[in-house]
């Protein structure tokens, strides 16, 4: 079932005299169920797209609709964001105001609590734990909210690359085991692919690539087709693939290409 | 430890005939002179009625700024209506305006009162104005994206940011307004530590308009500590930053 789907999605802006066009004609459906990872350069309209789908921006066309339609989205930022004052467990529970979810409340929290190993730390204020552990109560709160899917905004992309690659296998394993929608943005490629059973490649405000990622996990850099693919995406991202080079290599690497969507010629970023 | 070298010079000056005792009595004749208010009663009417008129004028002046700073606060556009009337009166001193207050009011508690909202209502006001404004637009997103509702956001997320804010607006309110209530009690009234001072300065007696200032500066010093306290209690996220706040407060020149 598609929990998300994007009809010619437009966002423009005024700078100065001229109109910059963030997002163009974005058509994208999103499986319930999948890991879709988005990867491009700084700029190239990532964040404004999951923005718009949470709903924090406004778009200037097309359409978005969920399923159901009063799906639950929840968003884990760059930076944790945790409310100063509200102990980890309150933080968690922030999404989940009192006789909204009634009583399963505590029970919620304290699970997600030992699944992210927060438990000794729950009374905890954010200012007494470390970056990496705020970014887990980040993620704890979008579990609590029981989002029917959840963007991620470069979550573990401040962290160390320790904890960071820590909090990839344990996000893997939250998706496997709990079945969540995720859309996950970053920038580096690597993460795309070890995370992302779908990886999008963004370009001047629209969705250039679309490589499905056929890895079981747990998956590793090392292999040679991860290598390919990780080739194929970095191409698409820095503009100097052309289709029939990324088709050969696909099919080399035995990983299925998912089409093109739009050509670069026709990107324009101002009007 | 600047205190005990103070006293120490103070004794030392009293006891070598250094000062006028006239003028600076020793202070083994102050704290005399305390006992004796004490023990008649005098200096606890006149403390509690100075105390009773700060506890009233300083909760008349909560329920008007603070419901007025929240209005302002999350309701921007009526900013540019009401802000040149309010910088307006910022810059009048409370004092200035006992005159007009007793010619309007009386000599009753109202002037007083009126002194007291007039000296504590922008520490107040701009302090949880500062601090609903400048709540992190991050963190009203995060109400945004789970769902909060207007009420919610301003309740669980803009409220408790503003919250040391407020408080640090309320701690520098009530400094104002004790120090102003003792500049009305000077010029206006029958009872209150201000208007025991200046009777004592009418009788000459310098001992007691020492003990008038003395316990002017240990009740200020006291409710300030107090609320000190009670803050660290009230904010514990909020560690050792409030006490550092007093200089670079909204209102605090």
């Amino acid at each position: 079932m598609t929990v998300l789907l994007l009809k010619g999605l437009c966002k423009e802006y005024p700078l100065r005299q001229q109109r910059v066009q963030a997002l163009v004609d974005i058509e994208l459906a999103i499986a319930e169920g999948s890991f879709v990872t988005i990867v491009g350069k700084s700029g190239c309209g990532k964040t404004t797209l999951l923005r718009i789908i949470a709903g924090l921006e406004s778009r200037s066309g097309g359409e978005i609709v969920f399923t159901p339609s009063d799906a639950r989205v929840g968003m884990v930022f760059q930076e944790p964001r945790l409310m100063p004052w509200l102990m980890v467990e309150q933080n968690m529970a922030l999404a989940m105001p009192p006789g909204r979810d009634g009583k399963g409340m505590q029970q919620t929290v304290e699970h997600y609590l030992e699944i992210l190993g927060l438990t000794p730390f729950r009374h905890a204020y954010p200012a007494q734990i470390s970056s990496g552990m705020a970014q887990r109560v980040a993620l704890g709160r979008a579990l609590c909210y029981n989002s029917d899917i959840i963007l991620m905004d470069e979550p573990l992309s401040a962290l160390d690359a320790f904890t960071r690659r820590t909090l990839q296998q344990e996000l893997l394993h939250i998706f496997q085991e709990h079945k969540k929608t995720i859309l996950f943005v970053t920038h580096d490629v690597d993460e795309a692919l070890i995370m992302g059973q779908r990886v999008l490649v963004m370009d001047r405000g629209r969705i250039v690539q679309d490589y499905p990622v056929p890895f079981p996990y747990p998956r590793t850099v090392g292999s040679e087709p991860f290598f390919r693919l990780r080739e194929n995406v970095l191409q698409a991202i820095t503009g100097d693939a052309n289709g029939e080079e990324v088709i050969r290599d696909e099919k080399e690497a035995g990983v299925g290409f998912c089409g093109r969507h739009g050509g670069r010629a026709d990107i324009g970023f101002f009007d | 430890m600047l205190p005990l070298l103070i006293v120490a010079w103070w004794l030392a000056a009293s006891a070598l005939q250094m000062v006028n005792s006239y003028l600076v009595p020793s202070p083994a004749s102050i704290l005399q002179t305390t006992v004796v208010l004490v023990q008649k009663g005098v200096l606890l009417k006149h403390l509690t009625t100075s105390l009773y008129r700060i506890i009233a004028g300083f909760g008349l002046t909560f329920l008007i700024a603070f419901p007025l700073a929240v209005l302002l606060g999350t309701n921007r556009w009526l900013t540019p209506y009401v802000d040149p009337l309010l910088h307006f009166i910022r810059h009048i001193p409370p004092i200035s305006c006992i005159p007009i207050f007793i010619l309007w009011l009386g000599i009753g508690e109202a002037s007083k009162l009126a002194i007291i909202v007039l000296a504590a209502f922008f520490p107040v006001f701009l302090n949880t104005l500062a601090g609903i404004v400048t709540c992190d637009p991050k963190l009203i997103e995060v109400g945004q994206i789970f769902g909060l509702s207007r009420m919610e956001k301003f309740r669980r997320i803009i409220l408790p940011s503003a919250l040391p804010s407020i408080i640090l607006g309320i701690r520098l309110g009530l400094g104002y307004s004790w120090r102003a209530l003792i500049g009305a009690e000077l010029i206006a009234a029958s009872a209150g530590v201000g208007y025991m001072i200046i009777e004592a300065e009418q009788l000459s007696r310098p001992d007691i308009v020492i003990v008038g200032i003395l316990v002017i500066g240990s009740i200020g010093y006291l409710i300030d500590h107090a609320f000190l306290k009670l803050s660290h209690l009230i904010l514990p996220w909020n560690g050792e930053k409030a006490s550092h706040d007093r200089f670079t407060a909204k209102g605090a020149l």
